[in-house]
């Protein structure tokens, strides 16, 4: 796990490097460039990441709650990342308002996703009392 | 983690910008501007399949 990251890190230097020489004559590849690491590294990243949801699944069916609720979890979770890479992608470019109108939309979507949640938990609050 | 992805987008870029300003010197501006958009299709073509292949991979951690 270390000596990837060690890998990344190094290799991000590099890249960075790069794009900046890149950058001077031709803006738009080192902006593809930036997008190409990030790709590559997140997939690196999210396929070191599945053990961990395994190991979390297995830790709430063992405490009984049902593994329903955490699905919108990880869901939004996931939503965030793919908002988060957009968003950094197009303020890489100069696009802020492309960036921002992109994470206004991946709010509204996360937030559509966690209603059901959000209601499941006001009925058992009203349940309570 | 295939490195050899980045150093052929970059060598593809710095390829272009060459091109681009050999082109431009014996004013032929017309081709430099082609040559610089082919590059870009390339470069963007190989960029498409790694984003996919991310969002593939998302799709499949997090139960989309």
């Amino acid at each position: 796990m270390e000596t990837e990251l060690i890998r990344i890190a190094g290799i991000g230097i590099i890249t960075a490097v790069i794009a900046l020489l890149i950058k001077m004559h031709r803006p738009e590849m080192g902006v593809v460039l930036g997008l190409a690491f990030g790709a590559i590294t997140l997939i690196v990243a999210f396929s070191k990441a599945g053990a961990i949801i395994g190991v979390l699944q297995e830790n709430i069916d063992r405490a009984g709650i049902d593994s329903k609720l955490l699905v919108p979890v990880l869901k939004v979770t996931g939503m965030a990342y793919i908002t988060q890479f957009a968003v950094d992608i197009c303020k890489d470019a100069g696009q802020n308002a492309i960036a921002s109108k992109i994470e206004t939309a991946g709010k509204i979507m996360m937030l559509a996703v966690s209603v059901p949640i959000a209601t499941s938990l006001i009925q058992m609050i009203a349940s309570i009392l | 983690m295939n490195v050899d992805l980045i150093f052929k987008i970059a060598a593809i870029g710095i390829l272009v910008s060459i091109l681009n300003i050999v082109l431009r010197q014996s004013n032929r501006d017309e081709i430099a501007m082609l040559t610089t958009i082919a590059g870009l299709v390339v470069v963007l073509l190989i960029v498409v399949r790694e984003i996919a292949n991310l969002f593939d991979t998302v799709k499949a951690l997090f139960g989309f």
